[in-house]
């Protein structure tokens, strides 16, 4: 049907009126030619309107007598009736070549320019760069492709904070995108002197930038100026020229550290006297309900304590289990320790200490221990020596 | 209403050899083919003339008689030689050997 429809409007048609008795004898006899016709509407008894081919109609002109109607052209419709009408107004055809040509030389041209994507970097550098460049409003637009990739590198080379530059051309628009660079931050927030983080002896110094303030054999303390984040440069002229920079080197010293252990040698120790008291509770999640106990104690209590789990939770806490708690009365009785004894518990509770104290992947190159014994408590002492790096940044 | 008689003998024959080579009939027969969509198109091929037309109701000449279209805003979008195509509200289609006759 719309290809029927399209050929009809190629090749032209005409929408008629036919007005009598026997219009439909009219079409028989237009079909029996081969006519077609279609949008048949009965308007009024005996009025039908319809469309067909142009050319067509002219084979119903006989027809028109023999069947005692009468017909009408309504209506001219179609690509050959408009280019006749068109061709017809001439002072309306050459307005619009006019205007045609107009728009087609109008758009062959550049007349805005978007620059996208800067933040840091002024807009009107930009466009005062690309108009130095030969892309400013009003320029052809073949020139700038022909020029692109060219004005691209250009305006790489004349925008150094840039880090790539696309241009777009759409239309009478040409899109610059601009991608900045990151820029690292300015030399003030970096600058930095290194200090010592612990007293030791410099045993080696390693400077990479900046000034160092100590020598190897110095003795420093903790917090002391070890690297000055500042270097000088002489001229010929013999002036000096200060620049800050960020202090890097290695300062590396023999750092001693004291671990001092008390061990009692008279130790007390609860002794049980006979009487106690034993409670059962019930405990459901969080919620502890007492159930009943037996004896009675007074003053200092030892207690011992059994759970029995009846439905263990997911987590580790049980959900459900019976508890009993056992406290019997003791006496505090003051009991001597051997001084090998309290010596031996003071050695083993330095050699966890050592752990702590040290840094991790620093081994102690000597260790000295002393002890004596001063109104019944046993004084450990134990003396570390590393080698380490002792810069750090202030 | 539909009162079409039996066949004559030369179609008889036609209909046994389009059913023995399965054939179609409306063409070995010329037998009109209608194609109902709805109630909205039908589509008529193989006529032989559009006897009365009005907006309520439509008849064709067939070669089996006279095809009456009834219904409302009735239009034919499309005659040619071969086809009929008609738009609207179609309420009745039937066949009408009465108006053969006449």
């Amino acid at each position: 049907m719309i290809s029927q429809r399209i050929s009809a409007f190629c090749q032209g048609y005409l929408v008629a009126m036919v007005k009598g008795a026997r219009s439909e004898e009219l079409l028989n006899r237009g079909l029996a030619e081969g006519a077609v016709f279609w949008d048949i509407k009965r308007k009024a008894p005996g009025t039908i309107i319809f469309k067909l081919h142009a050319w067509q109609f002219s084979v119903l002109r006989p027809h028109f007598y023999r069947t005692g109607t009468r017909g009408k052209i309504l209506c001219r419709r179609g690509w050959p009736f408009f280019l006749r009408r068109v061709w017809r107004k001439k002072g309306w055809l050459l307005g619009m070549a006019l205007f045609l040509s107009l728009l087609l030389s109008l758009s062959s041209f550049i007349w805005f320019i978007e620059v996208s994507g800067v933040e840091e970097l002024d807009q009107n550098r930009v466009r005062q760069e690309l108009a130095t460049l030969g892309l400013y409003p009003g320029v052809s637009r073949r020139q700038i492709e022909q020029k692109r990739d060219w004005l691209i590198r250009e305006l790489r080379i004349r925008l150094p904070e840039a880090l790539w530059i696309t241009l777009r051309i759409k239309g009478v628009v040409s899109e610059v995108v601009i991608a900045e660079k990151t820029a690292p931050p300015p030399m003030d927030e970096v600058r930095g002197n290194l200090v010592a983080a612990k007293e030791g002896l410099i045993t080696s110094i390693l400077v990479i930038d900046g000034t160092p303030l100590v020598r190897e054999g110095d003795t420093v303390s903790q917090g002391e100026l070890l690297i000055l984040g500042e270097t000088g440069r002489t001229h010929l002229d013999g002036t000096v020229e200060a620049r800050k920079v960020k202090a890097v080197g290695q300062v590396r010293a023999r750092v001693w550290y004291e671990i001092v252990i008390e061990e009692p040698l008279t130790v007390l120790e609860p002794k049980a006297t006979g009487g106690y008291q034993t409670a059962y509770s019930f405990r459901v999640g969080q919620r502890l309900f007492p159930l009943f106990s037996r004896g009675k104690v007074a003053g200092a209590v030892i207690q011992d304590r059994v759970v029995k789990t009846i439905i263990p939770g997911r987590n580790r806490l049980s959900l459900v289990e019976i508890i009993k708690d056992t406290f019997q009365t003791v006496d505090w009785i003051a009991a001597a320790v051997p001084p090998e004894t309290a010596l031996a518990r003071a050695k083993k509770k330095g050699e966890d200490r050592i752990g702590s104290a040290l840094l991790s992947g620093i081994q102690p190159n000597t260790i000295r221990e002393f002890w004596e014994v001063q109104s019944e408590v046993l004084h450990y002492r134990l003396i570390l020596e590393t080698e380490e790096e002792i810069a750090v940044p202030d | 209403m539909v009162k079409l008689g039996k066949p004559p003998k030369k179609a008889r024959f036609g209909a046994k050899v389009a059913e023995l080579f399965e054939l179609p009939s409306e063409v070995v027969l010329d037998l009109p083919r209608l194609v109902l969509t709805g109630t909205e198109q039908l589509l008529v091929e193989n006529h032989r003339g559009l006897q009365a037309y009005s907006r309520s109701e439509i008849c064709l000449q067939t070669s089996l008689g006279v095809l009456r279209v009834s219904g409302e805003e009735l239009d034919i979008k499309l005659i040619t030689q071969d086809q009929v195509n008609i738009d609207g509200r179609i309420g009745k289609v039937e066949w009408d050997a009465r108006r053969e006759k006449e």
